[in-house]
């Protein structure tokens, strides 16, 4: 039974895997082939909201099932939290671009929502990480902290010295601009450990929540460096990356949901 | 040779000292959450890890969650190790401590109870 278990839970990884594929390529193929014309706006924004609001709904139906008691209890809570915060932002944002016809609204309420949430975020990514990340060495540690401190200072000049803003709400948006990398490296520390510390255990293998952190990073240092340039250019392929990290949060928290809260049915059907 | 100092509250008797392990260990899991505790333990009872709740297999029982939760296995054995020391006082002299994992202190102490 123990290997019909194991075999059952690889090939629902597989499944998610391929799920997770399929559903970033369908999102983000929409995005790309509406990028230019005149519902660019519209699927950008709307593919956004959709994906956190699937990763919110997610959440919620996991703190609902397993509580907020014990360390996954707090730290699930804690992402919800999170979560919920983007996903106002993201609307925020969409109803400035979408409802009021404002481009690109930048700095904006939608800043305070998508900062806020880097503190239930950020409990989450640590208070994980003492379970994902033990046996972690020292001198990983240190190369991971050097590394983030080095790129994140890179960046910081970059987004400065590019910054073409003018007028009173320019120190506000640079600030702002710079606000992201820094929380952003805060728990790109733990994420990237946590990635390097993968791959084993049947149930934790994938760090998914991790890999979306990740791809966040990644998609705030490009929205960063657009923003100081008061949105010159193309930014579809900024939310082709966010929804991929909103879709990585999904399937984290679907894995999690199915295999790590206790489902009695699913016991019934193995024995 | 004895590397316990401190015996404390753990009971000296082979079958006792057992019981306060698998104890500890519950705990351990519980303090993830009670669903991933019922989930856990379901997992381990599949793997006929806790079939004989009276003897404790520390080795198989970190090797199976090791297989389940990869490093995630090391906390609950450190917790384990932890509540061991502050339940029930077990204490090891200095060298020992240092030099070996929870799991390995964990049976060192079951060994002690069976003598």
């Amino acid at each position: 039974m123990e290997q019909q278990g194991y075999l059952e839970i690889k090939k629902q990884r597989k499944y998610l895997v391929i799920g997770l594929l399929a559903a970033i390529a369908a999102i983000d193929a929409t995005v790309l082939f509406t990028a230019g014309s005149e519902i660019e706006y519209y699927v950008n924004d709307l593919s956004r909201i959709g994906t956190i609001g699937a990763a919110v709904i997610l959440s919620l139906v996991i703190v609902s099932r397993q509580g907020v008691t014990g360390l996954f209890g707090r730290a699930y809570t804690m992402l919800a939290a999170g979560l919920v915060l983007w996903m106002i932002a993201e609307i925020i944002w969409g109803y400035y671009e979408l409802g009021l016809g404002v481009e690109s609204p930048f700095p904006s309420l939608a800043d305070a929502f998508w900062l806020a949430a880097y503190g239930p975020i950020g409990y989450h990514m640590f208070s994980t990480s003492k379970f994902f990340g033990r046996g972690i060495k020292k001198p990983v540690v240190i190369v991971v902290i050097a590394a983030a401190t080095i790129v994140t200072y890179f960046l910081l000049q970059e987004i400065i010295n590019v910054s073409t803003l003018e007028g009173a709400d320019a120190l506000t948006a640079v600030g702002i601009s710079v606000a992201y990398p820094v929380f952003d490296a805060i728990v790109l520390v733990p994420a990237v450990l946590m990635i390097t510390n993968a791959g084993r255990g049947q149930l934790t293998s994938i760090p998914w929540i991790f890999i979306a952190m990740l791809l966040l990073f990644i998609a705030d240092y490009l929205l960063g460096l657009t923003a100081v340039v008061d949105f010159a250019g193309q930014t579809f392929h900024i939310t082709m990356i966010y929804n991929a990290s909103y879709l990585c949060f999904m399937a984290g928290l679907l894995w999690y949901n199915k295999q790590f809260i206790f489902n009695r049915k699913k016991t019934t059907k193995l024995m | 040779m004895v590397n316990i100092v401190q015996f404390g509250k753990l009971p000296k008797d082979g079958d006792g000292s057992q019981t306060v392990v698998r104890q500890a260990i519950d705990d351990a899991i519980s303090s993830l959450g009670g669903p991933i505790h019922k989930t856990i333990v379901w997992h381990m009872n599949n793997r006929g890890v806790f079939a004989n709740p009276k003897k404790i297999d520390i080795n198989f029982i970190y090797e199976n969650l090791r297989e389940l939760l990869g490093p995630g296995a090391d906390m609950i054995m450190e917790d384990t190790w932890e509540h061991l020391q502050k339940q029930h006082g077990v204490r090891f002299d200095h060298d020992f401590e240092r030099k070996h994992s929870p799991a390995e202190k964990i049976q060192r102490v079951m060994e002690i109870g069976e003598a």
